[in-house]
C-alpha cells in the first residue's frame, strides 16, 4: 500500500504539471506573454488552490463525520460562505479581496455553528442531525441569497449569479492572493487531524474511550473546512461534486488512511478542477460553460460507478 | 502503588431527562477480580458500565478509577487506565484489521511505551486468531470476526481495567472461550475486568462477584453463591428462575 500511494501521488503530480503547461499554452486568444501572465496563469493557479481546497474539505467532512456522503456543500459551509461574501459585497467590499474572503469565512463559520448547535447531543455533534441540519441551512442561505441578489440595485451583487455553478473566468493574481492563504492555513490544520480522523472511524463512543477527544477533533476539522472552502466560494462560486467525488475515488485506490488520503486528494482535486476549467473555456468556444456544470456532468456518472463498485466490494458503507 | 479498589462508585447516580437510570449507588470493584453485571434489558447494566467507563458523567456523586475521580482525569489518562469494548463494532471506512487494532495504542502515543507498539499489536492479533486477516478491510468481515478485531484493539490498549459490554454477543463457542481465557489471564496478572453478559452460566465459571441490576438499582453485589439464588434472580428477572448445582457447576435456567 505504501508504494501504491506514493506512486499515485507522483503520477498525479506529473499529470498536474503537464496539464498546467497545456492550460497555459492553449486558448482561444493568441498566446502572448501578456495573456499568459495576466490571464491564464492566475486562472491556473486559482484552479489548483480551489480544487485542492475542495477535495481536502471533502476528506475532512467525510472523515470527521464518519459518513461518506458528507460534503462541504451539504453541511452548509458553501452556502454560508456565499451568503457572507454577498453581504460583504453588498456593503461595499470589492470582489476577490481578503476582506470578502474573511466575510465568506465568517458566513461559513456562522452556518456551520448553527448546524453544529442544532446537532449537539451530550456535548458532541450527532452526525445524522448534523447532516440534516446542514441541508436545511443550505436551503435557507440559498433562498436568502437569491432574494438579495434579485432585489439588489448593486451591479456587483447582481454579477453574483455566476456563483450558482461556479466560474474561474474572473481570476486575477489579486483573487489568487485573496484565496490561497486561507487554503494553505486550512491544509495545515487538516494535516494535524489525520491520525485522529482514522480513530474516529470507530464511532464516537469507542474513539472517545480510546482517548480521542471526539468533539475537539470534529471542531478542528470543521474549522479547517471553513478555511479551505469559504474564500474559494467567495471568488469562484460553488463548485459541486469535487468534495464528494475525489475522496471516494482516492480511498478506493489507496485505502482510507487519512494522512495519505489528504495528500493524494489535494493533488487529484487540483487536477480535476484544472481539467474541468480548461474544458470549460475550450469546449464551446467562444462561450464558456460554467465549471460547476462540467464537474457535475463528469462527476455524477463516475460517482454512480464508484457507488456500485464500493458497495459490491465492501458489502456496504458501514 | 495504592491498593484501593480498581473502580469505585460513590453515591453515583445517572438521570437523563426525567428518567432516573441509576439510583445513587455505592460500590467497589476490587483489584484482581472479574465482576459480572447482570440483569434484565433496561435494568441499568449499560448505564452502570457507562459510568464506570466515564462515557456517562454521573448526575450526582463520583466515579473513581484507580483512586482518582474520573472527572479529574484527561481522556488520555482514562484510556491508559481502562479499556472499553462497546457493543457497536461498525467502522466507517474500510481500514485494515491491523490499522484498527493499532488504534488501541492511541493513548500511548508520544510515551516510551510507544516503542512496544508493534509487539503489542502483533500479540493482540495473534491472541484473537486474526493473523490470516490482518490485511483484510474490517468492513468485509463477519460480525464475529469484527468483534474479535475490536477485542484485539481493546487488548492492545494495555489498560489495567477492562470493561466489556457483551463481548460474547457475536462470538461462536471458540471465540467465547478465547475471551473467557483472556479475562482470566488478565486477572492472573492482578488486573481487573467488568463484564456485561446475558450468559450467566458461563460467567459463573470465571467471575468472582456478581452485580445484579433491577430497575435502575443494584439489587445485590456479591459472590455467585450469594447473588445467584432462585429468590433474587426471580425477582430481578420477573420470572420463575431455577438454580441447580453449585460452585462452577451452578446453572441458571427458566423452567
Amino acid at each position: 500500500m505504501r508504494a501504491r500511494w506514493a506512486l499515485l501521488a507522483l503520477l498525479l503530480a506529473v499529470l498536474l504539471v503537464a496539464l498546467c503547461v497545456v492550460a497555459i499554452e492553449v486558448g482561444v486568444a493568441q498566446t502572448t506573454t501578456e495573456i499568459i501572465w495576466s490571464i491564464r496563469a492566475p486562472r491556473v493557479a486559482m484552479a489548483l488552490v480551489v480544487g485542492s481546497g475542495l477535495a481536502l474539505a471533502g476528506v475532512l467532512m467525510q472523515g470527521s463525520l464518519g459518513n461518506p456522503l458528507a460534503d462541504p456543500g451539504i453541511v452548509g459551509v458553501s452556502a454560508g460562505a456565499a451568503f457572507g461574501a454577498v453581504v460583504a459585497v453588498g456593503l461595499g467590499a470589492a470582489f476577490n479581496t481578503p476582506m470578502t474572503s474573511v466575510a465568506a469565512c465568517l458566513g461559513a463559520a456562522a452556518a456551520t455553528a448553527v448546524v453544529v448547535a442544532v446537532s449537539l447531543h451530550d456535548r458532541r455533534p450527532e452526525v445524522v442531525t448534523l447532516l440534516l441540519a446542514g441541508v436545511a441551512v443550505t436551503a435557507f442561505c440559498g433562498a436568502v441569497l437569491a432574494m438579495i441578489v434579485s432585489m439588489s440595485a448593486s451591479a456587483a451583487v447582481r454579477s453574483i449569479t455566476f456563483w450558482s455553478s461556479g466560474s474561474l473566468a474572473l481570476s486575477t493574481w489579486g483573487a489568487v492572493w485573496a484565496v490561497a492563504p486561507f487554503v494553505v492555513a486550512g491544509a495545515a490544520v487538516a494535516m494535524t487531524t489525520a491520525r485522529s480522523l482514522d480513530v474516529l472511524s470507530l464511532g464516537d463512543r469507542a474513539a472517545s474511550s480510546a482517548g480521542v477527544d471526539v468533539a475537539a477533533v470534529r471542531y478542528r476539522a470543521l474549522a479547517a473546512v471553513v478555511l479551505l472552502v469559504a474564500a474559494g466560494v467567495a471568488s469562484v462560486g460553488i463548485i459541486a461534486f469535487v468534495g464528494l467525488l475525489i475522496p471516494h475515488a482516492m480511498r478506493m485506490i489507496i485505502g482510507p488512511r487519512h494522512g495519505r488520503l489528504l495528500v493524494v486528494s489535494a493533488l487529484a482535486g487540483a487536477l480535476l478542477i484544472l481539467a474541468a476549467d480548461t474544458l470549460a473555456r475550450l469546449v464551446a468556444n467562444p462561450i464558456e460553460i460554467p465549471i460547476g456544470a462540467i464537474t457535475a456532468v463528469i462527476g455524477a456518472p463516475v460517482f454512480f460507478i464508484l457507488l456500485r463498485h464500493t458497495r459490491a466490494r465492501q458489502g456496504g458503507w458501514a | 502503588m495504592t491498593r484501593g479498589p480498581a473502580l469505585e462508585l460513590r453515591d453515583a447516580s445517572c438521570t437523563t431527562g426525567n428518567r432516573l437510570r441509576l439510583h445513587p449507588t455505592n460500590l467497589r470493584v476490587p483489584r484482581g477480580t472479574i465482576v459480572a453485571v447482570i440483569g434484565r434489558n433496561g435494568s441499568g447494566k449499560s448505564t452502570m458500565l457507562g459510568l464506570m467507563s466515564s462515557e456517562i458523567r454521573p448526575t450526582t456523586g463520583h466515579v473513581l478509577l484507580d483512586g482518582d475521580d474520573t472527572e479529574d482525569l484527561t481522556l488520555t489518562q482514562r484510556a491508559r487506565r481502562r479499556a472499553v469494548l462497546t457493543q457497536d463494532t461498525t467502522v466507517s471506512f474500510p481500514f485494515s484489521v491491523r490499522d484498527v487494532v493499532s488504534w488501541g495504542r492511541t493513548p500511548w502515543q508520544g510515551t516510551p511505551h510507544a516503542a512496544d507498539d508493534d509487539a503489542v499489536i502483533d500479540d493482540a492479533i495473534t491472541r484473537q486468531d486474526l493473523t490470516a486477516l490482518v490485511d483484510r478491510p474490517v468492513t468485509s468481515l463477519s460480525g464475529g470476526e469484527r468483534k474479535r478485531v475490536h477485542i484485539a484493539r481493546v487488548l492492545a490498549q494495555r489498560a489495567a481495567v477492562l470493561l466489556l459490554d457483551e463481548a460474547d454477543a457475536d462470538l461462536d463457542l471458540v471465540g467465547r472461550r478465547v475471551v473467557d481465557d483472556l479475562v482470566v489471564e488478565h486477572r492472573a496478572r492482578g488486573e481487573t475486568a467488568v463484564v456485561v453478559s446475558h450468559d450467566i452460566n458461563r460467567l459463573v465459571r470465571i467471575c468472582d462477584q456478581f452485580i445484579l441490576m433491577h430497575e435502575g438499582r443494584v439489587r445485590l453485589m456479591g459472590p455467585s453463591a450469594q447473588v445467584l439464588t432462585e429468590e433474587h434472580l426471580s425477582v430481578a428477572f420477573g420470572a420463575t428462575v431455577s438454580v441447580t448445582g453449585e460452585g462452577d457447576a451452578l446453572s441458571v435456567h427458566i423452567p
